[in-house]
């Protein structure tokens, strides 16, 4: 039985990974955090996020790839997935990529919870 | 008086006036008491005293009493101490030196040794005053009777004078010492027989090259030389003889600065003497002149060079003494006045032209006013010549400002002024000969024939003013004339060719009145320098009065040729009753007798002509000799023997008598006209009409006969064929008339033959036009016959085909115009070389005129390192082949060496043979010098071209590539050749080759600049980024001559910029990834510290989240400079309320910084559509930037208003403000406004630069006011509708 969570965070930053984690859970979310990438495969298939918050740069890969591998595959496209970066620029890219929304860091914590629950409520 | 006291008295016995004082002296009152008491010591010391002839005082006793004696008294002076202090105690007697003589006194009295003092200054009371007064004296103690010290007695002498002549001496000694060192003269004293020098002053050791050291030396040690010992021998001289010796501007060489210089030097050596008149030494004074000789030879050779000028310019001069009248003349003035021997003053003025002696007036009363006599006038000289002259003189006044002297220099000026006046003839006959010619001349411009200058004649000619003909169009003015003369100033604007008439006919309206007048004309065409023809260059020359006097003169003028010409008068004079033949002229013997003179002069005529006998005239002579009746007869029928038989004549014959004195007939003169032919020819009319048509068609020459009651015409043959029609065609009067070329026709057929019905003479020349078309010119020459009546009935006459003369002489006239005018020297030269012809121009070009050039050698002109030319030049024109454009070199008359182009043809006479040569010349020199330095520059450009790193390259305005710099093919490997073959763009990289092209296209349609960043493939196959940028030369009037370019390799520039902009991106990124950790944390830790438990906490997370904003704040301003400087900032625009957005920014600032309030004064709350973030981003560095810069005050006002289509929004505080020099940088990218207070507050110098981008990104505006210490408003203006 997988386990429901309603966010998946991941971010090769794993201070950020708690940091988030921390926020959310504040906010009231069921949250779980996966900070090295090589294992979301696995925390994928243990766990079914109702979205997903990556960052765009994670060591080695790319989080745009990730995203449009995950909406390319019928199992995984239902997840809603906001990426976020400190990049500048990032924004379009990731969007192009299939990410539904995007955060630039650093954030608002107010701003990012309402972004959050607006996603959540569209999923 | 007892004994005692006598004989005490005995002692004072004597003594002159003080012994006698003493003794007299009431003693009692003293301290000594009365005498009688006195010890002998003090006795016998008095007597001593009072005898002694030397100056001696006493003091004596307790309080030292004075005596002295008569000697002593004068040092007294006078009413002062004498006598009052005879007895008085010493300190009372000498209150004023008791200080110095009283120590003395005390010693002799204490040690009783005595004291010696010489010329020791005591200073006393005399004559009234304290005079300084020297002494010599001395103290020595008088022992009493016990032995003891009772009295000094005191010796002195005053040396007063002495110290004073003492004191003179060295005051004077010293003097003339400093007198010595201190005189500008050299001052020296040579002191005894050796001249050992005792003194010597600065002066005297800088003319002697020496120093110190030389003085108490021998003259003759320090002077060796052969110099010195001249001096010596001098110097020795004067010691010897004690005279004094001079010298004036004796020449030295000084010893300055290691070199000699020459000096002039005046010396004086004079002997010292001693008090007893014997030489002791000689003072040597001399002072350097050399400044006044240098001055005074300057001076002569002044007046030399003067004398020398004035010789030189035969300048007169001459001073006159106003007062007495003398003048003084120098030499030249009779040599430029024309006469060997000098002139009085009154002769030189007797010659002045008359017409100058007005001149002269006024200018000698101008020069009483100004001091200075200029004017030039002319002189008459003896031989009636005319010479000019140049009169200069200035006035000299004395103390009165009276003038007393007039010095003044007269100078020969004719050849100047006739050079001025030639000079000034030449111009002014150019000028006459166009204003003032007396043909009429007008220049027409344009196909309305604008009447540009017309001169005078001309004006007289058509009856106008200037001002209502210049300037106007022709036509507009002389309407009447249009009709005639349009066609033909139209005909020379098209055809380029000049029109020729000879006595046109126009009837012109002028002085009133429609005239009739005839006209030569010549139409030339006026060319611009590009050969168009612009307009017509009219010459008109009014021969109306010609014409119609030619009319009766050309009758008369027949008349008389038919008598001369064909009625020879035959003269004859017989004498006597038997009519002996005395003279007979040439035309009678030769053409009516038709015998030898010798034959039949001294013979009777009747003898020699019998057949006279037979015929009436033997008994006509008889009547005429004896009657005295002048006989005439016409048309005589007479039969002559000559000697080739009898011969009819007609003879219109006189006879008329000769009278003598006595009135007695002695002969008849015989005058005889033959008329044989007039009758004969009369009679054979007809014969002799068909005889002309013969001979008319062998020229040519038509001939006709018109009717002119029925028109009729009868014609040769010819007449068919010069109106264009076959030989044995018949035409009417009227289809010659047909045939006339219409303009002519109206303008000079029908006039002519209306002024022949009149005048009986019928002439013109006009156009035909042949049936084929073909233009000729036709001569038509009649007269008509009237009756008695004057009726006309025929008209006779020849016409004849004109037209090749007609076309030669306007190309003469051309031609003749083409040399005249040309601005290229023609010249025409025989084969021997010898100039036939010689134009303006080349008189312009060369300097000689063509008088003096005509008969000259054409080597004249040819300098003599080309003088090898003319050889060559000749045997080409011999082979009859044509020079072209030779560029060589002439000399004009100054030598001048001129580069000219030459072109020679050869002239040809009838037989083909080379006679000569035509030459046109061109200067040139303008011409060589522009090449040389067009060259030069060309030299020079591609010189920098090819020595710049950047690539040169230049188009043709229509943007094809001409030129490239050697760095061009040095970079991309490809030869000029190659490069102009596969074109430029081949080196340019294949991705930007459309843009490329778009660009340059652009740029080279518009004119715009070319500015570009484009790829070029280097030699390796490498491509690198290149700036390119090229600009358009225009001419005057803004046409694009060409583009000069150039392209700058910005590969290394470029890669900096990228890796530049990759390490800031990447290090914003770097930076944010811990700053996103901390802000998460900090938020949460707020918001679960919102009860406010723990007060401090709150406040230090809140102190961090600012300082995360700041810091989050600078990493985006530095990302957003390196977005703007490579264009990558991009706007992501919606539509928002701006008021309310700024509102809320204004809000949110307020409550974070809480140290100002933000007043809002909103007018308009537009909607604008724009990137609301960036727009928070510029007022939100407004804001903070106001609230930093006003730490003193507490409010920042925000006024919104909107302006028509922009809204206008202000930020003002009242802070620290901007200077005036700051405020146009403040936008600038890392500015920082400099100062004491400014350097106090933190930033990087970017917020301002990025509002300003961000502001012009959307298209709005930013600008700020200020005024240091009051505060700043910043103004952002929008667009609403966007």
């Amino acid at each position: 039985m997988k386990q429901e969570v309603d966010v998946l965070v991941v971010d090769d930053d794993k201070d950020i990974c708690v940091m988030v984690e921390a926020i959310l859970k504040y906010a009231g979310y069921k949250v779980t955090a996966c900070s090295l990438p090589d294992q979301l495969p696995q925390t994928l298939s243990s766990t079914t996020p109702r979205m997903m918050l990556m960052d765009m740069l994670l060591s080695g890969t790319d989080g745009r790839d990730v995203c449009r591998l995950l909406k390319a595959n019928p199992a995984s496209s239902h997840i809603k997935i906001m990426m976020m970066s400190a990049h500048p620029d990032a924004d379009k890219s990731c969007r192009e990529a299939g990410a539904d929304d995007f955060m630039s860091k650093p954030f608002d914590m107010d701003h990012f919870i309402d972004k959050i629950k607006m996603l959540l409520a569209a999923s | 008086m007892d004994t005692a006291a006598a004989l005490k008295y005995n002692f004072l016995a004597g003594g002159g006036e003080m012994g006698e004082l003493t003794r007299e002296k009431d003693w009692s009152k003293t301290t000594l008491g009365d005498i009688e008491g006195w010890p002998q010591s003090l006795l016998t010391t008095l007597s001593i005293i009072l005898h002694s002839k030397f100056p001696m005082f006493l003091f004596w006793g307790a309080d030292l009493t004075c005596f002295y004696n008569d000697a002593y008294r004068p040092s007294l002076g006078k009413d002062s101490k004498h006598p009052l202090i005879l007895g008085m105690p010493g300190i009372q007697a000498w209150p004023e030196i008791w200080d110095i003589i009283h120590p003395l006194i005390e010693q002799v009295l204490e040690g009783g040794e005595a004291s010696w003092s010489e010329d020791q200054l005591i200073p006393f009371y005399r004559n009234k005053k304290i005079e300084d007064v020297y002494w010599t004296f001395s103290y020595s103690p008088v022992n009493d009777e016990s032995g003891k010290v009772a009295g000094v007695f005191v010796t002195c002498s005053e040396t007063t004078d002495k110290i004073n002549a003492a004191k003179k001496i060295a005051e004077s000694e010293r003097d003339f010492r400093s007198l010595i060192h201190e005189s500008p003269l050299a001052a020296a004293v040579f002191r005894g027989r050796d001249l050992i020098i005792e003194l010597a002053n600065d002066a005297s050791l800088e003319l002697w090259g020496k120093d110190r050291a030389v003085i108490g030396k021998k003259v003759a040690h320090v002077f060796p030389g052969l110099e010195g010992q001249q001096y010596q021998s001098i110097l020795r001289k004067v010691y010897e003889t004690g005279t004094t010796f001079e010298s004036r501007e004796t020449l030295a060489l000084l010893q300055k600065e290691n070199r000699q210089q020459p000096v002039y030097v005046n010396f004086i050596y004079k002997a010292l003497r001693d008090e007893n008149g014997f030489i002791t030494g000689i003072l040597s004074m001399g002072y350097n002149v050399t400044e006044q000789v240098n001055a005074r030879n300057q001076l002569e050779e002044m007046e030399e060079r003067t004398r020398l000028a004035i010789d030189a310019n035969e300048i007169g001069i001459y001073d006159l003494n106003i007062l007495t009248g003398e003048v003084v003349f120098s030499e030249k003035m009779h040599h430029i006045y024309g006469s060997a021997e000098p002139l009085s003053a009154d002769m030189y003025i007797s010659m002045i032209h008359p017409h100058d002696l007005e001149l002269r007036k006024k200018a000698h009363e101008k020069a009483l006013l100004t001091g200075k006599l200029e004017y030039e006038f002319r002189i008459v000289l003896n031989d009636g010549s005319i010479r000019w002259i140049d009169s200069h003189s200035k006035l000299y006044y004395n103390k009165n400002g009276e003038a007393i002297r007039r010095i003044g220099t007269i100078q020969d000026i004719t050849q100047q002024k006739n050079m001025l006046s030639l000079i000034e003839d030449t111009e002014k006959k150019f000028r006459d000969t166009v204003m003032q010619a007396p043909v009429g001349i007008v220049l027409l411009k344009g196909s309305r024939f604008n009447v540009e200058m017309a001169n005078e004649t001309y004006l007289q000619l058509v009856g106008k003013k200037e001002n209502e003909f210049v300037g106007k169009p022709l036509f507009e003015t002389l309407p009447e004339v249009r009709e005639i003369v349009e066609p033909l100033l139209a005909g020379v604007l098209k055809t380029g060719e000049a029109y020729h008439a000879q006595e046109l006919e126009v009837t012109l309206n002028r002085f009133g009145k429609k005239e009739k007048g005839y006209f030569n004309l010549v139409y030339q065409p006026m060319r611009e320098n590009d050969g168009s023809i612009t307009g017509v260059m009219a010459i008109a020359n009014e021969v109306t009065k010609q014409v119609e006097a030619k009319f009766s003169l050309e009758e008369n003028k027949e008349k008389f040729s038919k008598l001369v010409m064909q009625s020879p008068i035959a003269m004859t004079i017989w004498r006597g009753q038997d009519y002996i033949i005395e003279i007979a002229n040439e035309a009678m013997l030769a053409n009516i007798w038709r015998k030898d003179a010798n034959e039949i002069i001294g013979k009777k005529a009747l003898e020699i002509f019998p057949e006279l006998i037979e015929q009436q005239y033997a008994a006509l002579l008889e009547e005429v000799f004896t009657k005295g009746l002048v006989h005439r007869q016409n048309e005589s029928v007479t039969y002559v023997q000559g000697n080739d038989g009898m011969k009819k004549f007609y003879l219109d014959f006189e006879y008329s008598p000769l009278f003598e004195k006595d009135n007695s007939i002695s002969g008849i003169m015989i005058t005889v006209n033959d008329v044989t032919q007039k009758v004969e020819a009369r009679q054979q009319l007809e014969d002799a009409e068909a005889r002309l048509r013969l001979a008319a068609e062998g020229t040519g020459l038509a001939t006709w006969d018109l009717d002119l009651q029925n028109r009729h015409i009868i014609y040769s043959p010819r007449l068919a064929v010069i109106f264009g029609y076959d030989e044995s065609s018949i035409i009417t009067h009227a289809q010659m008339r047909e045939g006339v070329h219409p303009d002519d026709r109206r303008s000079i057929v029908e006039p002519a033959f209306e002024t022949a019905i009149k005048t009986g003479i019928y002439l013109y020349e006009a156009r035909v036009v042949h049936p084929n078309n073909n233009i000729r010119w036709i001569r038509t020459q009649g007269k008509v016959i009237f009756d008695e009546n004057r009726t006309p009935l025929r008209m006779l006459g020849t016409i004849r085909d004109i037209t090749e003369e007609k076309e030669n002489e306007a190309k003469l006239m051309h031609l003749a115009a083409i040399v005249q005018s040309s601005d290229d020297a023609i010249i025409s030269k025989t084969i021997e070389g010898i100039i036939t012809s010689w134009n303006y121009a080349a008189q312009k070009m060369f300097h000689y005129t063509a008088e003096e050039m005509i008969g000259q050698h054409i080597t004249k002109l040819i300098p003599e390192h080309k003088i090898d030319e003319e050889t060559t030049i000749i045997s080409r024109l011999k082979k009859g082949e044509r020079i072209e454009h030779f560029e060589t070199q002439r000399r004009t008359r100054e030598n001048t060496i001129l580069d000219i182009s030459l072109s020679i043809s050869p002239l040809k006479d009838g037989n083909g043979r080379v006679t000569g040569a035509s030459k046109i010349i061109r200067d040139i020199s303008r011409q060589k010098e522009t090449e040389r330095r067009v060259n030069e520059n060309e030299q020079k450009f591609r010189l920098l071209a090819d020595s710049m790193p950047q690539f040169i390259w230049t188009g043709d305005p229509k943007g094809h590539l001409t030129y490239f710099s050697r760095t061009v093919h040095v970079y991309s490997g490809l030869t000029p050749l190659q490069m102009e073959e596969g074109g430029w763009l081949q080196i340019v990289h294949p991705d930007d080759r459309e843009e490329n092209m778009k660009q340059w296209m652009h740029s080279v349609q518009s004119g715009e600049p070319f500015l570009l960043e484009h790829r070029f493939r280097r030699y390796d196959g490498e491509y690198r980024w290149q700036l390119s940028r090229a600009i358009p030369q225009k001419d005057e009037k803004g046409n694009i001559q060409m583009w000069v370019g150039t392209s700058t390799d910005i590969d290394e520039i470029k890669k900096h910029d990228q890796q530049k902009d990759d390490f800031i991106k990447m290090a914003s990124h770097e930076l944010k990834t811990p700053v996103t950790t901390i802000k998460g944390y900090v938020q949460l830790l707020l918001k679960m510290n919102s009860s406010g438990k723990d007060p401090f906490l709150a406040s230090s997370l809140l102190t961090i989240d600012k300082q995360i904003f700041k810091l989050t704040k600078l990493i985006t301003d530095l990302l957003d400079v390196t977005k703007i400087e490579t264009g990558s900032l991009e706007l992501k625009k919606e539509t928002f309320l701006i008021a309310d957005t700024v509102r809320e920014i204004a809000e949110e600032l307020e409550t974070t910084t809480q140290t100002h309030a933000i007043s809002i004064r909103q007018h308009a709350n537009p909607v604008i559509y724009a990137d609301k973030d960036r727009i928070a981003q510029v007022f939100i560095n407004l804001f903070t930037n106001a609230i930093k810069y006003s730490p003193k005050a507490a409010e920042i006002i925000v006024d919104i208003s909107q302006q028509g289509n922009d809204i206008l929004i202000s930020v003002e505080d009242f802070g620290i403000g901007i200077s005036q020099a700051d405020l146009t940088k403040i936008f600038e990218r890392f500015y920082r406004v400099a100062g004491k207070d400014e350097k106090t507050f933190p930033g990087f110098g970017i917020g301002l630069f990025i509002v300003n981008e961000i502001i012009n990104l959307h298209s709005g505006k930013i600008w700020v006011e200020s005024e240091k210490e009051k505060g700043s408003v910043f103004y952002v203006s929008l667009p609403v509708n966007n």
